[in-house]
């Protein structure tokens, strides 16, 4: 990367003995700016995930690794209809599976907070006091998630949350209920949720998008005679569109790591009879409650990171 | 005053030896086999176009790059593997490369604070080279504070005030504009006079270079076009590329080929250079006791295509046909007032060809004769080499 | 005063504009700068009303945007409005204000709470979430260097290795860290928690801080080795000075993450003692009635620290969190 590299390397082969000098020197330097940070990192992130990722392949005794077992534990996980019930879905009825229920997050979260993100963002970017209105927005995302699954059920508590006195002024009487904890509605209640809570977030990146649009082109489209729509379809949505993978990336990494809001609202079961658990939840339910499952929670916890990693290396090779 | 201090440094002369740089796994050369002496105290200038490798051979002896190949000495001792700090060298960078987080006494103690000298003799040299390069006042600001030409004090304050045995400039003056530049260019001679420090200072600026240099080095291509004294490179470039690259408006050259002790330029006229000409019969004869340099004269004297050159100020224009000497004959495209003289640019053989006039004599489209003298023209062979 | 009185001034009402301003605490001009002709209003009253007044579009912006951040943050003001009455007027509605009882009992409810007492909790969280800020911003920005500079061996995997732990779910490393900190003797300590938030948080941060490096001019360190600084020396006093604003960045940001984690204590903390405020937080919910006094009142102690902090140093966390997904 840098020259001064480049020559080292070269003057490896170099007979003269200052070179090699240096090299040990710059060794050194690199094992003392290294190893305290990497090898933390190696034990308890690398570590474990290496250990997971062979650990599926092998039979648990609660938390003792057994004999290998080859794929037993994925077949095994992946017909589990608390990871996708396949007779629920053909009817459309909760619980339909950890996995599937994630997924549900990411099609209606994922674009529905990245369509408010911007919304929101061009809404607030020209006005005086944008700071403060943009503060209001994203604060919750800085709020601890299990608060806001508390929140949520205070909000959909049937005689002490807002959501059912709004409805009730509203004269919808019969739809009146403790959101949280009907079955077939409650995964909405919460992804209208995540919505409300995420908002910010993409808000937070299209602002900082909009902000770096140098204001002369705006201008010059002004003086041009386009009217606001144009100027958004010809400018800001082109300069914005780049900013848009990484909302939505991002969004769906933080709906797949889903666990505090829904753990809040239903506990490790994920709601009545599991109507709406995420597959983070089955991961500590098999590894953490009875019947401990050890085997099973590592091949969740791997079909989490599959979904997510080709993802999150597109960011990365994106800059 | 702490000059006399100041003027007992340990000064050191430097030699590049068959120096050579590559990057990226030998694809990319910055420098081919350099050969160089500075002297004690000498003020050497490497000047070149931009990616020619004179940052890089500045980059080689100040020890942030290792060479490849070759070997470099400061006196006798080898000290290339060595590390900048095992060198004794001070740089300053073309941005100034200023500590913007410290104040400019801060930036200025930098190199003693990390050299462990104690805070009080710090303190003491500090307001020594601040007191000399009169930055005296601007101590307590930050760098982001200071105007330009204050960085650029600030900048040599911080290498000379280590007293280095080796000073190295990196195109210290082309952030500053041009009043700025000649005012620091006057004060860098006269700091370097005072301080007699072995000086090697890289730019593009042939004016900075003629006007400073002991020693003037002139790169093309990574490798080394000419050494000289800056008259001697004005007199004698040694290479068409140099004649074309020291001067301006650069030197005029005329292509033509050698017929019969005389050379024909084409539809432009012929001429004769006597002298010239003998000369090179001269170089044949003594090509055995002479350097590389005239044993390739001896390969190419064979061939008949030359050039010859001249300066823009040592041509005559006239609009009747002198009846003797050297005669182009052409026709003139644009005439520019510049001030102190009129550039003619005139058109010769498909040519553009510089003249400087004192008078506004000739217009647009006239057809003139340009003169010169045998003394005035340089003769290159078909490899650029200076032939006479 | 009208500016008609200033506009037919003689020497004796300059005195006294004078001496008014004194008593007035400067909010008239003194004597020698009283103009001598009265200032020419260059636009009228309407003129001016006009201008300060957004057109009628650009009104109904506003409305739009306010009403808009307004609802954003009505389930907080629900949530500060239970933790300040009793459970009786929470349950029928905390937006009926008529016969409104403002009381701190919930408060103090919450923070002596038998099974899950908040001062207890929170303090438990300072003691985890302080060392593991320190900690990774040190060791983040140490490791940070070399990738930033220097070229070595297993430079691309071990960056491959960071991204992918980034984008792993918190509950992927779990089990291993479950079993290690058995082995290790440091399951359900403040220690083994802390070193577990070091080892999760050292990723992102080292690539953030990467990023943030190589914007740091290359010419200010050669200009110091120069100078005689060694490595050691550059790093302590060039690059971290420099690194400071991506530095408060981290430390808001790996702070709120710390603070807020649920997963890691529910799962590495087991004695009710050493309950995370998170943790905590779940537990108050009670038995027949759900206690919403005691949750709001737990739950704002536990937000306040975060949104307290990311009030103060919005700059750095905005700046912190766009750089860290878009960089």
């Amino acid at each position: 990367m840098s020259l001064r590299d480049h020559i080292d390397a070269l003057a490896a082969d170099n007979e003269v003995g200052g070179v090699l000098n240096i090299d040990r020197e710059k060794a050194v330097a690199l094992a003392v700016f290294l190893i305290p940070g990497l090898s933390l990192f190696a034990i308890f992130s690398v570590g474990p995930i290496v250990y997971s990722a062979v650990g599926s392949f092998y039979a648990w005794d609660t938390f003792t690794m057994e004999e290998f077992v080859g794929l037993d534990n994925w077949i095994r996980s992946l017909r589990d209809p608390l990871i996708v019930h396949w007779s629920n879905i053909q009817e459309f009825r909760y619980p339909m599976g950890a996995l599937t229920h994630n997924l549900l997050w990411v099609v209606i979260h994922v674009p529905a907070s990245t369509f408010l993100g911007l919304g929101l963002a061009l809404l607030f970017a020209d006005l005086k006091g944008r700071r403060i209105l943009r503060s209001m927005v994203f604060a919750g995302f800085t709020v601890p998630p299990i608060v806001i699954g508390l929140v949520l059920m205070f909000i959909y508590d049937p005689q002490a949350g807002i959501f059912n006195e709004v409805l009730r002024v509203l004269g919808q009487e019969q739809w009146v209920r403790n959101w949280t904890q009907s079955p077939q509605v409650a995964i909405y209640a919460l992804i209208a949720g995540g919505i409300w809570v995420h908002t910010g977030f993409s808000m937070l990146l299209y602002s900082s998008a909009l902000s770096a649009i140098d204001p002369s082109l705006i201008e010059s489209a002004k003086v041009d005679g386009a009217g606001a729509w144009r100027r958004f379809w010809d400018i800001i949505w082109p300069l914005v569109k780049p900013v848009t993978a990484v909302v939505v990336i991002m969004g769906i990494i933080w709906v797949m790591r889903m666990f505090d809001i829904v753990y809040a609202a239903g506990g490790a079961a994920g709601g009545p009879n599991h109507a709406y658990s995420v597959l983070g939840i089955e991961v500590y339910r098999a590894a953490f409650r009875p019947e401990i499952d050890y085997g099973m929670a590592m091949v969740v916890a791997l079909i989490q990171l599959f979904i997510v990693a080709p993802l999150a290396l597109y960011i990365a090779r994106m800059n | 005053m702490g000059e006399s201090a100041l003027r007992v440094w340990y000064m050191t002369a430097i030699s590049m030896d068959g120096v050579s740089k590559y990057f990226d796994a030998g694809n990319t050369v910055a420098n081919y086999q350099l050969n160089l002496e500075v002297e004690d105290g000498e003020f050497l200038v490497i000047l070149g176009p931009s990616g020619c490798g004179k940052t890089t051979a500045l980059r080689l002896i100040a020890g942030l790059e290792q060479p490849s190949e070759g070997a470099i000495y400061f006196d006798d001792e080898r000290v290339d593997g060595r590390s900048p700090s095992e060198r004794n060298v001070a740089m300053v960078f073309q941005n100034y490369a200023l500590y913007p987080h410290m104040t400019v006494a801060q930036n200025i103690g930098y190199p003693l604070k990390v050299r462990g000298v104690s805070p009080d003799d710090r303190d003491q040299k500090v307001a020594t080279v601040t007191e000399l390069l009169h930055i005296e006042d601007q101590v307590d600001k930050k760098p982001a504070a200071l105007s330009g030409g204050q960085r650029q004090r600030v900048a040599l304050a911080r290498a000379i005030v280590r007293e280095p045995s080796v000073f190295l400039l990196d195109e210290p003056l082309s952030n500053l504009d041009a009043k700025l530049r000649q005012e620091m260019r006057i004060e860098l001679k006269r700091l370097q006079n005072e301080l007699a420090i072995t000086t090697v200072y890289v730019t593009h600026n042939q004016e900075e270079a003629m006007s400073m240099a002991d020693t003037v080095v002139v790169m093309n291509r990574g490798t080394i076009q000419q050494i000289a004294p800056p008259q001697e490179l004005y007199k004698r470039p040694r290479t068409a590329w140099v004649a074309r690259f020291i001067g301006s408006p650069p030197m005029n050259l005329f292509r033509g080929t050698r017929r019969n002790g005389s050379i024909d330029l084409g539809e432009a006229g012929t001429v004769e250079l006597p002298g010239k000409i003998d000369a090179d019969e001269a170089v044949v004869e003594t090509a055995g006791q002479d350097d590389a340099s005239t044993a390739s004269v001896v390969a190419n004297s064979a061939r008949d295509d030359v050039a010859v050159g001249v300066r823009p100020e040592d041509l005559t224009v006239s609009t009747t046909r002198p009846s003797s000497g050297n005669v182009i004959e052409g026709r003139v495209e644009t005439v520019e007032p510049m001030g102190e003289y009129i550039l003619l640019n005139v058109f010769v053989n498909d040519q553009i060809v510089n003249a400087k006039l004192s008078e506004w004599t000739v217009e647009k489209d006239e057809r003139v004769y340009l003169t010169f003298d045998d003394d005035d023209a340089y003769l290159y062979d078909d490899g650029g080499e200076l032939v006479a | 005063m009208t500016e008609d009185s200033f506009n037919s001034t003689d020497s004796s009402t300059d005195r006294n504009a004078n001496t008014d301003a004194r008593a007035d605490g400067g909010r008239y001009l003194s004597v020698d700068e009283i103009p001598e002709t009265a200032p020419v209003a260059d636009r009228t009253w309407s003129e001016r009303i006009a201008d300060a007044v957004p057109s009628k579009r650009r009104g109904l912006k506003y409305v739009i945007a306010i009403t808009i951040a307004l609802l954003w943050i009505v389930p907080f003001i629900g949530l500060v409005m239970a933790s300040i009455r009793p459970l009786s007027e929470i349950i029928g509605g905390w937006w009926h204000l008529e016969g409104m009882t403002i009381t701190f009992e919930n408060y103090y409810q919450a923070w002596n709470h038998s099974t899950a007492p908040m001062g207890q909790a929170l303090r438990n969280t300072f003691i985890v979430t302080i060392p593991a800020v320190l900690v990774v911003m040190l060791l983040g920005v140490m490791a940070a260097y070399p990738f930033a500079r220097f070229e070595f061996p297993l430079k691309r995997t071990l960056f491959f290795l960071i991204l992918l732990v980034m984008a792993a779910p918190p509950e992927l490393v779990a089990m291993g860290n479950y079993n290690a900190l058995r082995e290790f003797g440091l399951f359900d300590t403040y220690m083994g928690l802390i070193l577990v938030h070091i080892g999760w948080g050292l990723g992102w941060v080292v690539l953030f801080l990467r990023n943030y490096l190589l914007g740091i001019p290359k010419e200010l360190e050669e200009a110091a080795r120069i100078d005689g600084a060694s490595r050691y020396q550059i790093f302590r006093t060039i690059i971290l000075p420099l690194s400071t604003p991506a530095l408060v960045s981290v430390a808001v940001i790996q702070f709120t993450w710390v603070w807020n984690a649920f997963f890691f204590p529910l799962v590495f903390m087991r004695s009710p003692e050493l309950y995370l405020a998170p943790q905590a937080l779940p537990l108050m919910r009670g038995r027949v009635q759900v206690e919403w006094g005691l949750i709001a009142a737990g739950s704002i102690m536990t937000m306040a620290v975060p949104v307290i902090l990311f009030l103060l140093l919005e700059r750095y966390y905005k700046r912190g969190m766009v750089a860290a997904v878009a960089d």
